[in-house]
């Protein structure tokens, strides 16, 4: 049985149609990657599989158990976590204290994490997997970006997760940065954590992934091997452009999209 | 002589402003709204714990009643009416954490201080009222050449003592966290696992606990009426403002001031004190509009 079941999946706002019968699956300890050109849907659907926004029609499994009516909060007691493409940490606590919400709360009632650990220690591992811990004390509100993206994957990681939603953690930061942050998912999808991955910078989805899933108009055109995918003719049409060899060389799709909300 | 008895009843004037205060900072703190029923609510808790007086209860004893009664009307009150107004609380709308509604809970809490005062002159009548201490509203300490109220100073010290413990809870327990959590961001906390509507809830009691404690000073200091409510809430008011929004030790200070405005602009003119008082608040606004210690709900 798959950790993560979406079936049929459908949300409009207006007139603007940003899924449409959309499913998936997710196994345990998977990495999906979620591409697609600005406006396609995937942030609506991460939102929707984190249960911050309601899909209209659909639903939503988590192992084996449907989740589709409980609230953001009562799925990450659940093992869902999910980090935001602009960095939203709660500014007036320190980095620890970020991460100790976490570990307080969802992490207490997680089945994934370990019973022995009590939330200080959940929350002190959380900073070290992400390499946080000197900034441990320093105000969220005023890290550098790089610390303030690790942030965002060590309080979601404090919470014990089973499925990490992970949208853009990639896109800003610089050529030094990156291999950082990919080392990172990498790693805790090696400790058995399955991930939905939103990425623009595709080399770097493609060193971590097993499987890409390409949203265009809310609606999944192409999902399989991840170099398959990137090469069939409506990904290249809808989303790549004619750039297929150079994304392969390590480049970046040429309509580079920034700051995208849907 | 005159000057210093003035500063001295000002600093324990100023600790009534400031325990009446405290709940209406911490409302507004983590979930920005003005709670414009905050005056009445005072009064009310003043009224029950006259009732409960008047048959035969000990003082104390009636706020250990008050209190946790209050905390859970604090707690109905959130779930019942703020958070359907709160616009979509917790969920990752358009425009970010907090949608636009803000104004409809202010709304909300402007119906309830109308109704609740027209109720309370109903059951009450529009009598002033004052609950009986014995000696306690008398009884004074001398200090040097002055008479200091043995009322007051304790009003002062339980101020004190309650703001401090409301610090210490947001700064040292992991409830005190989550709670600066969704002050900051409620979407993004239930993302870790926090309910921000349940976790609204709890302020609201924790701030209404505090607040039916300061009523029932007020009621054992003061004679009051249903409409008295609407003077508390301007003091209160007053004080979190020019306290800062949202800071609890602002909100402290910021009692201090308006009672020391009071009670000074009182010495220079006796028909002047509140006046004196208004004015204080309107120059902080102007030269500080964020109040003197402006800050989100902090450790």
């Amino acid at each position: 049985m798959p950790l993560l079941q979406v079936s049929g999946v459908a949300k409009r706002f207006g007139r603007v149609v940003t899924a449409r019968d959309v499913s998936f699956e997710v196994a345990a300890g998977e990495a999906l990657g979620l591409v697609g050109p600005n406006g396609a849907g995937k942030t609506t659907l991460l939102d929707i599989v984190a249960g911050t926004q309601r899909a209209d029609a659909g639903t939503v499994v988590l192992d084996g158990r449907d989740v589709t009516r409980l609230g953001a909060a009562a799925r990450a007691d659940r093992g869902i976590a999910r980090s935001y493409q602009v960095p939203r940490p709660f500014g007036g606590l320190t980095v620890y204290e970020n991460v100790l919400v976490g570990a307080s709360f969802a992490g207490r009632r997680n089945a994934a994490t370990e019973p022995a650990r009590d939330a200080g220690t959940q929350a002190w591992h959380a900073l070290e997997v992400t390499g946080m811990t000197e900034v441990a004390d320093t105000p969220s509100g005023s890290l550098r970006l790089l610390d303030r993206k690790r942030l965002e994957v060590a309080r979601a990681l404090a919470t014990g997760p089973r499925l990490l939603l992970l949208d853009e953690i990639a896109g800003g930061l610089t050529d030094g940065e990156l291999p950082q942050v990919v080392g990172l998912v990498r790693r805790l999808r090696d400790d058995g954590v399955a991930v939905v991955w939103i990425e623009h910078v595709l080399h770097a989805l493609l060193d971590v992934v097993d499987r890409l899933m390409c949203l265009a108009g809310g609606e999944v055109i192409a999902q399989g091997d991840p170099h398959e995918v990137i090469r069939s003719p409506q990904v290249v049409e809808v989303y790549l452009g004619s750039t297929v060899d150079a994304v392969d060389a390590g480049a970046e799709p040429t309509a580079e999209p920034t700051g995208e909300t849907a | 002589m005159d000057w210093l008895n003035a500063g001295v009843q000002g600093v324990l004037l100023g600790g009534q402003y400031a325990l009446l205060a405290c709940g209406l900072s911490l409302i507004f703190g983590v979930m920005r709204i003005v709670n414009l029923a905050h005056g009445v609510l005072a009064v009310l808790a003043a009224y029950l714990s006259l009732v409960l007086v008047q048959q035969g209860l000990p003082l104390w004893l009636a706020i250990v009643v008050v209190v946790p009664l209050f905390a859970a009307l604090g707690y109905a009150v959130q779930r019942g009416l703020f958070n359907p107004a709160l616009a979509q609380v917790g969920q990752d709308a358009a425009g970010g954490a907090r949608g636009a509604g803000e104004l409809a809970p202010l709304l909300v809490s402007f119906g309830v201080a109308v109704a609740l005062t027209n109720l309370l002159q109903e059951v009450f009548s529009a009598d002033t009222r004052k609950i009986p201490t014995g000696d306690l509203a008398s009884a004074g300490l001398p200090l040097g050449d002055l008479s200091v109220g043995v009322l007051p100073l304790l009003t002062l010290g339980v101020a004190v003592a309650v703001i401090a413990a409301v610090q210490l809870f947001l700064a040292r327990t992991s409830t005190g966290r989550a709670m600066r959590a969704v002050a900051d961001d409620a979407g993004a906390a239930a993302m870790t696992g926090v309910d921000p509507k349940h976790m609204y809830a709890v302020a609201t009691a924790l701030a209404f606990a505090t607040l039916g404690l300061a009523g029932v000073f007020v009621g054992m200091s003061t004679q009051f009426s249903p409409g008295y409510g609407d003077l508390v809430l301007l003091f209160a008011f007053e004080a979190v403002i020019i306290g800062g929004l949202g800071s609890l030790w602002g909100t402290l200070a910021g009692g201090m001031v308006l009672g020391l405005a009071q009670t000074i602009g009182a010495q220079i003119d006796p028909q002047s004190g509140v006046l004196a008082g208004h004015l204080v608040f309107l120059a902080v606004l102007v030269v500080r509009p964020g109040g003197l210690m402006p800050r989100s709900v902090q450790a």
